[in-house]
């Protein structure tokens, strides 16, 4: 190819076949918190002692969701072996079936059933697809998140609970996490202390576990070092004017760490303390965190007037207008 | 690539390929054809009216890249238990399923299970239930469905049409149970792949094949379980839950614990030793030939049979060591017999595999001899040889001399694993 005919490519497509740097993909940008490996450590608890079910709440944004799929097919046997993982987001309809439930599981798991498919015919076959899941590791295990279950109607519940009890015939453990927002979920959750919802609280809801975001100054300081670690390695040319962006302020030996008190007490005065926030929601962590890298620090550099620095990008990520509630 | 459930949960050890098509088409509710068709797209047919009689691997095999990818990381797992019945060539290979029509027990078949074992004529009953085999399913009482039959088959013996709890009913999750019974009835048939051409030729019916050696026995003969049970009462103990044993052969019993049992048979008892040690040396003596003569040797062109004593050459030293084993010449005359302690020399071949340490030259004993290459002897100095460093030499030649006992030692191994599950007791 020569000089011409190279200068025709298409920049967008160029574009597209380039890795963006994480701080460009908001939306994909994933850290490992030390919530994430609280989580993962009560999900391998619920787990390890055969529980059939358990639920997951929090507040909204919080990266329930994001955590949910970053630790998915990280859990282990006792023995070390790999237990399977599926995710499945529960749709809006409106009509909530079981069968629809079923037709869900099926396209999560990859598995597309027939237009005729009937719901025996979808449980039959999931029920079977966990079997062959199941066959990875000794213990028989299989794990299945449902997230947004507070999109579910209590009836649409029983598709787990026949599941659940097809696998078991089948020597199959099937351990089904439902995932949801906390606020939006309490009407399903008192509706099955109803007794006639025993069965299905008995198998999914017994155990209940609350996911939040950034609580002490510690847990920050945790996510400081995971955001720098990903944001460093993902930047491909250091050369380029984003990696010149990105890197100045780290290139003298300064970490993010080294204002990590600062930024805590921006946090819980600023913000924490005035909106009453249980936590820092992880999503405005890593927005402000990006905005404060990309934007402030390049201009102002990192070594006068921080706080207001810290303030401006907490402000903009977005999350005062979050807890503004409309009159 | 084509997605479809395994159904691993129902799988079962030693099923057959017609247990396999069925466990697809009920643990792929939602795809049935699509999981079969695709199965058996890799398969061709011949035909006997109108059931399939053998399977082969078919052309279409890795036309597809999706077929491909599908059956290296879906089906292979699954076939590779029936890889010996499926690659093998139905004319050389007796072993194939739906030579006779499909007999299976009605309480496996509601589990989805079926054996190749059933399909020997000699077996009758299942071993795991105690049903007598039948031809025809009980609930029904239609014939088995074939192949082509079992999509539409509805029926609660041998249809696919089964919910989870019917099928846990019939006992198709309790694996483990399937497993246990029908392994060692697995194992006796592989086992008979090995060294059919050795446990066979003492029979009564032993025949010549086509290419003019003594060839195999039938598995499927009615005399292969008495056969069998003859070396092991483990063996039969396991068989007579399958078939009624004829107990009509003896084995002697030898003072060395993992001796080959001779077979005798009423007065042609000597005739059947001869051939059956003669049968034994041939195999290893035209091992060795074959080795030797891909060599540029010339002793091995010309003096094949009487320069193995004069010379380094490993392949030369592998047949002498043959010879002292033996003690057989297998260019005499057949009527001057074989020594009768063949027997015991044949397996004490354990003490040739001690290998004399590192660094010394290649060295092992036998029968208090010992045999050693003569690095430093004047003539082998004085021959042209490649140029190569002396310890380089030395290990070619040790590797040589390696490979030759190798497939002596592999021949021997061959017959060595009947005794992993016929343990050795033998009753004179």
């Amino acid at each position: 190819m020569d000089a011409n005919t190279e200068s025709l490519v298409d920049p967008l497509e160029r574009l597209s076949h380039e890795e963006l740097h994480p701080l460009l993909q908001p939306a994909k940008l994933t850290i490992s918190t030390p919530m994430m490996d609280g989580l993962c450590q009560r999900v391998s608890r619920w787990v390890h002692a055969g529980i059939p079910g358990a639920a997951i709440v929090g507040n909204p944004r919080i990266g329930k969701t994001t955590a949910v799929e970053s630790i998915q097919s990280s859990f282990k046997t006792r023995t070390g072996e790999p237990i399977p993982g599926f995710l499945v987001n529960i749709a809006p309809r409106d009509r909530k079936t079981i069968a629809g439930i079923y037709k869900n599981i099926c396209y999560a798991v990859g598995q597309e059933p027939k237009k005729t498919a009937t719901a025996d015919d979808m449980a039959a076959h999931l029920v079977y697809f966990f079997g062959d899941q199941a066959a990875s590791n000794s213990s028989r295990n299989v794990l299945l998140f449902v997230d947004e279950f507070q999109r579910l109607e209590v009836s649409q519940l029983s598709a787990f609970s026949e599941l659940f009890d097809k696998c078991s015939l089948t020597n199959t453990t099937l351990t089904t996490v439902f995932v949801g927002n906390l606020a939006e979920s309490q009407s399903l959750l008192n509706t099955l202390e109803n007794s006639r919802y025993q069965h299905i609280k008995g198998r999914f809801f017994c155990h209940l576990a609350e996911y939040s975001g950034i609580r002490t100054a510690n847990e920050l300081k945790k996510c400081l070092i995971a955001f720098e670690n990903t944001i460093l390695k993902g930047i491909g040319d250091v050369d380029s004017a984003l990696g010149k962006d990105i890197s100045g302020p780290f290139r003298s030996g300064w970490h993010l760490t080294d204002i990590h008190a600062q930024i805590w007490d921006t946090y819980t005065e600023n913000f924490q303390k005035p909106l009453r926030l249980d936590s820092w929601a992880m999503q405005y962590f890593t927005s402000a965190m990006g905005i404060m890298i990309l934007d402030y620090l390049p201009k102002y550099g990192h070594k006068e007037d921080v706080d207001s620095i810290i303030y401006e990008s907490i402000k903009a990520s977005g999350l005062v207008p979050s807890v503004i509630t409309m009159h | 690539m084509i997605e479809f459930n395994q159904g691993l949960a129902v799988k079962k050890y030693g099923e057959s390929i017609y247990s396999q098509i069925r466990r697809l088409i009920i643990t792929n509710p939602l795809s049935r054809s699509k999981a079969t068709s695709a199965f058996l797209k890799g398969w061709k047919f011949t035909y006997c009216n109108g059931n399939p009689k053998y399977m082969y691997p078919g052309d279409k095999k890795f036309t597809g890249d999706d077929l491909k990818e599908l059956l290296i990381t879906q089906l292979e797992p699954v076939v590779s238990s029936q890889k010996v019945y499926l690659y093998g060539s139905a004319r050389k290979n007796p072993v194939c399923e739906y030579t006779s029509p499909l007999k299976n027990c009605p309480n496996c078949s509601k589990a989805i299970y079926h054996n190749t074992l059933f399909q020997f004529k000699w077996a009758k009953r299942c071993p795991l239930h105690g049903e007598e085999l039948v031809t025809k399913c009980p609930e029904c009482d239609r014939p088995w469905p074939s192949l082509s039959q079992l999509l539409d088959r509805d029926c609660p013996g041998c249809g696919v049409r089964y919910s989870t709890e019917e099928l846990s009913a019939n006992g198709a999750f309790d694996t483990d149970e399937y497993d246990k019974t029908f392994q060692p009835y697995q194992l006796v048939i592989d086992g008979y792949i090995e060294v059919g051409n050795v446990l066979m030729i003492g029979a009564r019916n032993y025949q010549r094949d086509e290419y003019g050696s003594y060839g195999l026995q039938n598995i499927n003969s009615p005399e292969f379980p008495s056969l069998v049970a003859a070396f092991s009462p483990d063996a039969k103990n396991m068989l007579e839950k399958v078939t009624s044993i004829d107990n009509v052969y003896r084995v002697h019993k030898f003072k060395h614990a993992g001796t080959e049992a001779k077979f005798s048979y009423n007065s042609e008892q000597q005739k059947h030793d001869r051939v059956w040690a003669q049968e034994i040396f041939s195999k290893v003596d035209l091992e060795i030939r074959v080795l030797m003569s891909y060599t540029n040797d010339a002793h091995h062109r010309h003096h094949m049979l009487h320069s193995y004593s004069e010379t380094d050459c490993p392949y030369c030293l592998a047949y002498s060591v043959w010879n002292h084993l033996s003690r057989a010449k297998i260019t005499e005359s057949p009527e001057e017999g074989i020594n009768p302690k063949f027997g015991k020399d044949l397996w004490r071949f354990n003490d040739v595999l001690e290998w004399s340490p590192e660094g010394a030259s290649p060295h092992f004993y036998l029968s208090n001899t010992k045999f050693q290459m003569q690095w430093e002897r004047e003539h082998d100095r004085n021959a042209p040889r490649v140029d190569v460093p002396l310890h380089i030499s030395k290990r070619i030649y040790r590797l040589l001399l390696w490979k030759s006992f190798e497939n002596i030692c592999l021949f021997l191994l061959h017959r060595a694993r009947l005794t992993n599950f016929l343990p050795t007791g033998y009753t004179s």
